[in-house]
């Protein structure tokens, strides 16, 4: 007789502990207090982008082996990466967290790597405006092209107006082909043109063509740029021996200074200093001797970019740092002579406007056949619409391109960007979205909240054209080093493009800087950490210990599962980009 | 066929004729000759098992186990220390309801070191759910190997089959080894009620609760229960098969005896010759040889001892603190008689002591003349010179 | 390599380790890697309470919850049923903590791999008896606290995967649960031979390492990157092959994140690092000279 104790069991079913149930009914998310949230967000080379490239995305579609769909996230917001994969002083790679690690991603060489390999069309409209809204732009450098780029992509008719024989403003006439070849600058234009903007060359509004020529646009962007070179010495009567570097290299196979055997004194710090400097050894096949470079700046100080200083040091350019120029003697048949004091210089970082002052007693004269100035440039003069304000030489904006008169926009150079061609594409890129609100009659700046990366100038195209932000996305959080898990990233060193030998150098304009080898491409990608850009690399799933981690099959959009989540927080530091925020759970 | 076999080669012929699939072992004194005959026909391969050699009998109670659970036959054999080692794993495989069968030796334990037939090792198990069979000859180590078989696979524990150490491991006696195919049709192939499979996936042996744990220990009760049953259906058959009759009580001219002698192993077969002299002499003497102790056959007990006058017990072993744990567990059996006969517990063969047929008869002396058994085991026997 | 998500799993979630814990995350890497056709062996560990209480089981693969110190005798057991049943593609895999290896289990182990029984041995190494509260185990590394070591350990870590090796055994190595890839590879590697293999798995564990549980991941990949625990294979006891470069970061990143390193003394670090450098010295000498390119 077996006396049951309150039996659990069925006496038919086992007899002997056996199961072949599941533990899925011990829900363990009971247990958790945090829960994870998949948010992607902003890496600080993106903020630090003056164009807001998602500079991570393209990485990773470039880490896949899609190169097109990598150039392509490019092309969302600068529609020129060829030209800033050569010429861009990259902050980015100033901001890359990889720099903090070893060393900064080759963001450039990448950049430069995309536009050369990738095929998109950009010809989808992409918007939801509707109605024929045509807008005029006035200029055709980074900035007018940048406007027109997403003013026609936006669906609006564009007009593009250009006072040169050949559009491109300053990436033509002012960036040597050396640095820029002008295939690559037309492969880009041809790009933008494909979107079917009209183009009217050889015409100068308030020139040839009145500015009430423009009233049929809807709206007018003004990037006019800085074609004027500063002057200096302009009261002297040897102005036929001075010449402005701005001028020398719009055209310098054709310039009088061509000579090699004479001797030319450079007065700039600046990249045009520096570019006519290398433009003319080239021109004269490197018969460089008679080249001279003066600046006030200490050689820190210059703001030509270090890495084409550098190139410019390579090719045998001599540089003489620290003297300000304060006459010139009026003698007209012997060489000029320069006089110049001793000086420091006081750069206000911010606005970029420094202050020189002489010091000291010091002075000396430099001889030379002809001087070239390139110590600034300014607005072409008498060449603006009334009511559109100038201030300090430059056209009135607001922090979103407009002017003082309606209908009117400006970016670029003219309008007091910073004077780098990805700060233009941005000026071009801001005055779209203002000209597009304007006609929806929407905020701009609401509208620019809504996508501005961070506390950035800038915003993301994506995000304004599909006027949707997901909850996954948060693009005000930036993400920092120390969020980044560098245990899961093997050290390894940065790849450097190759570049042309020096003598080659010195005597035509190949292109100096090549881009990185395709066969090594892929390690130099493979170096992006991705700051908070989810690249699938399933690292939280791989490391949950309780299988919560959950990816949908269709959409690839990642949760974690309610019923057993512990909220451990392993998959928060397991990701190793930032993506994953353990939240307080309260339910 | 007829074989002049020692115990442990009629047990080893037992187990092979039962074709298991995994044997697991280790050599220990009196049981090697089980593991090199075994290890003899895995050599000349006609074992028919996976031999495992392990490296103690710890292992190879776990291994023999976890065979088990996979699904196949398993047999292992010890004595002793061995058996001692594997105690955890004994209460293990009767929980699991591993239908293992085991062939122990009786052999003293240690301390101090002895090699001689004692039955306090399996004895030691008797609470860790085996069913146990004491045998006194070699037919009957053969025989009872093959049963075990069919009553551990139709009961679902494992069950033992208890030699003792020279006695009956090392003597030589002519012994019937069936044919195989006969063994076949009365030991069909193992068909396992649950195993490991991957097709079939089941955890086995997870935590339970308390009232869990109660209701699995009840059903193995249960199934002790069901085991007399089960030994004697056994029995059965294998008379029909093979012509031997066995039993769970052998008893032996105990009808109308008026002092029975109770006792297990091979003092039961020296017995035979002393309740025979006796018999002669004109005293009503009789003998039950007890073959299975687990499940301890109370009733069957109870039945078979009702008429006799007076009891004696001869135990090859001691509790201490208590006494010899066949008369323990007898007196259990008989204290739901309406009348109380009296039991004189003896304590007689420890360490393999010789218990001859006169110091039997002597036992029985004092079960007849003494007025009451005394409170504690009577060891204090010597034999008369005359009989 | 294929995406991570195309990994089945064959463990459920609702299991009751201690969210964190590295030694279940451990454990769902090699099934992953074992796959279906497989019978998991669990001793008493953390994995004994992770398999869950009756009837609610963590393991899609069968699995038998033998005694304390017969995991590797258990999986021997199953294995030669295996074959008399004429198995030849079912894996098994005993699944044990360091107590049940190096101390109680050490002996089946042993046993086993002299014999070349057909099972994958996975040590899950927490370096404790972490199940029953956290006692010091032969795998304790000299100074840890535990709770049965409450002023640090005297002795040294045993050094189970030589002990393994020593039996010339055809796979022995070291993996840690936060190398994912690595762990399912040498999985797989073992799956495909025959015998004896044995995988030494690192299990960090915040409970018993005192450490804040997220931290898992780098608590893993610190212990191999500053060089104290090795990744590394050896076959059949003489081809020795190192299987990741550390960076060798401090050990002090890695000692000092645990509570049960806190005590450590400027003067222990010293001598911690000294023997990592020894013993990697040790190691490249005998990866150098092994025969296997």
């Amino acid at each position: 007789m077996i006396r049951r104790l309150r039996p659990k069991l069925d006496p038919k079913k086992p007899f002997v502990a056996i199961s072949s149930e599941s533990s899925l009914d011990f829900k363990t998310g009971a247990q958790r207090s945090e829960k994870p949230a998949f948010i992607n967000k902003v890496a600080p080379c993106r903020h630090a982008c003056p164009i807001g490239i998602n500079i991570p995305a393209a990485f990773h579609l470039a880490s896949n082996g899609d190169f097109d769909a990598a150039l392509q996230v490019y092309l969302q917001d600068n529609p020129l990466p060829g030209v800033c994969g050569r010429v861009c002083y990259h902050p980015c790679e100033s901001k890359c967290n990889r720099g903090e690690y070893d060393d900064p991603v080759n963001i450039r060489s990448f950049e430069r790597f995309l536009a050369d390999k990738g095929h998109v069309d950009v010809t989808t409209r992409l918007s939801p405006y509707t109605g024929n809204k045509s807008v005029a732009v006035v200029g055709s450098g980074p900035a007018g092209l940048s406007a027109a780029y997403h003013l026609a992509r936006m669906g609006f008719n564009i007009t593009l107006f250009e006072a040169r024989p050949a559009l491109g403003g300053m990436l033509r006439y002012g960036i040597p082909s050396y640095r820029l070849p002008r295939s690559v600058l037309d492969t880009e234009i041809d790009r933008i043109l494909d979107l079917g903007i009209e183009v009217k060359l050889n015409t100068t509004i308030g020139g040839n063509l009145p500015w009430s020529g423009l009233d049929e646009y809807d709206a007018v962007f003004l990037s006019t740029g800085l074609p004027q070179g500063k002057t200096l010495f302009s009261s002297s009567s040897l102005q036929d021996r001075i010449f402005a570097g701005v001028d020398f290299l719009a055209d310098p196979e054709n310039s009088p200074l061509k000579d090699a055997g004479q001797k030319t004194l450079i007065i700039g710090g600046g990249n045009v200093a520096v570019d006519v400097a290398r433009t003319l050894l080239r021109t004269r096949r490197g018969q460089g001797g008679g080249i001279t470079l003066i600046c006030p700046e200490s050689r820190e100080q210059m703001p030509v970019l270090p890495d084409d200083l550098a190139e410019a040091v390579e090719e045998g350019l001599h540089v003489h740092n620290g003297w300000v120029p304060v006459e010139v003697k009026e003698d007209a048949q012997s060489p000029i002579a320069v006089g110049f004091r001793q000086a420091e210089v006081d750069r206000d970082e911010t606005t970029g406007q420094i202050a020189v002052r002489p010091v000291g007693d010091s002075y000396r004269q430099y001889e030379a056949d002809h001087v070239i100035v390139a110590v600034g440039q300014e607005l072409a003069a008498g060449v603006l619409p009334e009511q559109v304000d100038i201030s300090s030489g430059r056209i009135t904006i607001d922090s979103f391109g407009r002017t003082s008169r309606a209908k009117f926009f400006a970016g670029g150079d003219a309008a007091g960007n910073k004077a780098f061609v990805a700060d233009a594409i941005a000026g071009g890129k801001l005055g779209a979205m203002a000209i597009a609100c304007s006609f929806q009659a929407e905020d701009v700046g609401e509208q620019f909240k809504a996508c501005q990366l961070g506390m950035s100038k800038t915003f993301s195209c994506r995000h304004f054209m599909q006027r949707a932000l997901m909850e996954s996305e948060n693009l005000k959080q930036i993400v920092a080093y120390d969020q980044i898990n560098t245990l899961f990233f093997p050290p390894r060193p940065r790849v450097f493009p190759p570049k042309e030998d020096v003598q080659t150098r010195r005597t035509d304009f190949t292109e100096v800087v090549k881009g990185i080898h395709p066969a090594e491409m892929p390690l130099e990608i493979a170096r992006c950490f991705n700051c908070g850009t989810c690249i699938d690399c399933e690292n939280c799933m791989d490391f949950c210990p309780d299988m919560s981690i959950l990816k949908d099959a269709e959409s690839g959009i990642y949760d974690f599962d309610a019923d057993y989540c512990k909220g451990c927080g392993v998959c928060s530091v397991a990701c190793p980009r930032n993506i994953i925020n353990m939240e307080k759970d309260t339910g | 066929m007829r074989m002049l076999l020692k115990g442990n080669e009629a047990a080893a012929y037992g187990a092979r004729l039962a074709r298991p699939q995994v044997i697991a072992a280790y050599p220990i004194t009196p049981q090697s000759p089980i593991y090199e005959k075994l290890s003899e026909w895995d050599g000349k391969g006609t074992l028919g098992a996976r031999m495992m050699r392990v490296e103690s009998e710890h292992s190879a109670m776990a291994a023999c186990l976890a065979a088990s659970m996979t699904g196949v036959r398993t047999f292992t054999a010890t004595a002793s220390q061995g058996l001692a080692l594997m105690h955890e794993m004994l209460h293990f495989a009767s929980g699991m309801r591993a239908p293992i069968v085991m062939v122990n030796v009786n052999r003293s334990l240690a301390a101090p070191w002895s090699f001689w037939s004692d039955q306090t090792d399996s004895l030691s198990q008797r609470d860790t759910g085996w069913l146990q069979f004491y045998v006194a000859d070699n037919q009957e180590a053969l025989d009872t190997v093959i049963q075990a078989y069919k009553v551990s696979e139709t009961v679902l524990l494992p069950s033992m089959v208890v030699l003792e150490a020279f006695y009956t491991s090392h003597f030589m006696e002519p012994v019937e080894v069936p044919e195989q195919e006969e063994v076949d049709e009365f030991l069909p192939p193992f068909e396992p009620a649950f195993q490991l499979d991957p097709l079939h996936p089941v955890t086995l042996c997870q935590t339970v609760t308390q009232a869990q744990y109660a209701e699995f220990k009840l059903m193995r009760q249960a199934a002790m229960e069901q085991a007399l049953q089960a030994v004697e259906a056994v029995h059965e058959a294998f008379a029909g098969q093979f012509g031997r009759q066995y039993s769970i009580l052998e008893c032996y001219r105990h009808e109308d005896a008026e002092i029975v002698l109770v006792t297990a192993g091979t003092i039961g077969s020296t017995a035979r010759v002393a309740v025979d002299d006796l018999r002669a002499t004109g005293r009503k003497v009789g003998l039950v040889r007890i073959r299975l102790f687990r499940p301890f056959p109370k009733a069957a007990l109870m039945k078979t001892l009702m008429h006799a006058r007076r009891i004696a017990v001869i135990d090859r072993n001691i509790s201490p603190g208590q006494e010899g744990v066949f008369s323990e567990e007898l007196k259990s059996a008989l204290y739901a008689c309406d009348r109380r006969i009296p039991v004189f517990s003896f304590v007689l063969g420890l360490g393999g002591t010789n218990v001859s047929p006169a110091l039997i008869k002597k036992a029985i002396k004092m079960t007849s003349e003494m007025d009451q058994p005394p409170m504690s085991p009577i060891s204090d026997v010597e034999e008369e010179n005359a009989a | 390599m294929p995406p991570k998500a195309a990994y089945e799993n064959y463990i459920h979630p609702g299991h009751r380790a201690c969210a964190g814990c590295g030694e279940v995350l451990g454990i769902k890497l090699v099934l992953q890697a074992v796959g279906e056709k497989a019978i998991g062996v669990v001793v008493p560990s953390c994995i004994g309470i992770i398999i869950g209480p009756f009837p609610s089981a963590t393991f899609k693969i069968p699995v038998y919850h033998p005694a304390f110190e017969t995991a590797a005798s258990s999986a021997a057991g199953i294995s030669n049923a295996l074959i008399a049943k004429g198995d030849e593609e079912t894996t098994v895999v005993a699944f044990a903590g360091d107590g049940g290896t190096s101390d109680i289990g050490l002996q089946a182990l042993s046993g086993a791999a002299d014999r070349n029984e057909n099972f994958i041995y996975c040590c899950f190494d927490n370096e404790a008896y972490m199940n029953t509260g956290i006692q010091s185990s032969s795998s304790t590394p000299k100074d840890a606290w535990t709770m049965t070591t409450p002023v640090g350990k005297a002795g040294r870590k045993k050094e189970m995967v030589e002990i393994m090796s020593a039996h010339h055994i055809p796979y022995v190595a070291t993996a840690c649960s936060c190398f994912p890839d690595d762990l399912r590879r040498k999985v797989k590697t073992a799956k495909k031979i025959k015998g004896t293999k044995y995988i030494h798995i690192l299990s960090p564990c915040p409970t018993g390492w005192r450490y804040p549980e997220k931290l898992t991941p780098n608590i893993g990949r610190l212990a191999v990157e500053t060089g104290f625990f090795p990744l590394y294979e050896i076959r059949n006891g003489t081809d020795v092959e190192i299987t990741y470069e550390p960076r060798h970061l401090p050990v002090k990143d890695y000692l000092l994140a645990q509570g049960r390193f806190k005590h450590l003394s400027t003067k222990d670090l010293d001598r911690v690092k000294e023997e990592i450098d020894s013993h990697w010295r040790d190691l490249k000498r005998r990866a150098g000279s092994s025969s296997c390119s």
